[in-house]
């Protein structure tokens, strides 16, 4: 299933830019996570124009954690395992 | 019998980092990134949705917590209050030396969006270089 949004402001997602204004036909649970972060907004099935596909290899793999102002981010470690 | 280097070579890409060896380092910003950059510029535009200036004393170089002889480890230190510029999702954090447009360092971060304007929290981090084996 996929939704059809409008972007309020350029974001990144993965590897993917979208464009502020621009207008993506997106994987309904991405696309509920552009629409719940305030990134875009969703419109109509039926909303006429030109619309970009994306696909779930476009974008980040994992499902992100909720926009929070303040946030802490978890960052791992690096391990360089071999030595010199 | 053990296998031994002297610390003072594994420390050389850690000092890297922190102050710089020859034309690698030293890191002067950390960035947070939507993916995982493989360049300079894929972490300083293509990816970046938050950065923040580095020090040398923001890094802190000491044993390693493996074992044998002799891990080594630089922490870098934790950043509070770093805006976000661009709205999108961070997985990935980086280390670029800006004054000689160089990536040094990718590591990852658990998945979590961030809208422009507000602030993101960087904590405490390390790269260890393992003893030899």
């Amino acid at each position: 299933m996929k939704i059809k949004v409008k972007d309020s402001g350029p974001f990144r997602d993965g590897r993917k830019t979208f464009e502020a204004g621009g207008k993506y036909s997106v994987p309904d649970r991405r696309g509920g996570v552009y629409v719940s972060n305030g990134w875009a907004d969703e419109l109509p099935d039926d909303a006429e124009g030109a619309f970009e596909e994306v696909t779930l290899a476009d974008v980040s793999s994992d499902a992100p954690k909720p926009a929070q102002d303040g946030v802490t981010l978890d960052v791992q470690d690096v391990n360089h395992e071999a030595g010199v | 019998m053990a296998k031994r280097v002297n610390p003072e070579l594994i420390d050389l890409p850690l000092t890297a980092i922190r102050t710089g060896v020859g034309t690698v380092g030293p890191c002067t910003n950390m960035v947070v990134c939507s993916a995982e950059p493989t360049s300079f510029t894929e972490a300083n535009t293509t990816y970046k949705l938050a950065e923040v200036t580095m020090a040398s004393g923001d890094f802190t170089i000491a044993n390693g917590d493996g074992a044998g002889n002799t891990p080594r480890k630089v922490t870098v230190g934790a950043k509070s209050g770093v805006s976000v510029g661009t709205s999108g999702t961070a997985d990935h954090v980086a280390l670029v030396d800006m004054t000689n447009s160089k990536l040094l360092e990718v590591t990852t971060c658990t998945s979590q969006a961030l809208t422009a304007g507000n602030t993101v929290n960087v904590p405490s981090w390390k790269i260890e270089i393992g003893a030899p084996t």
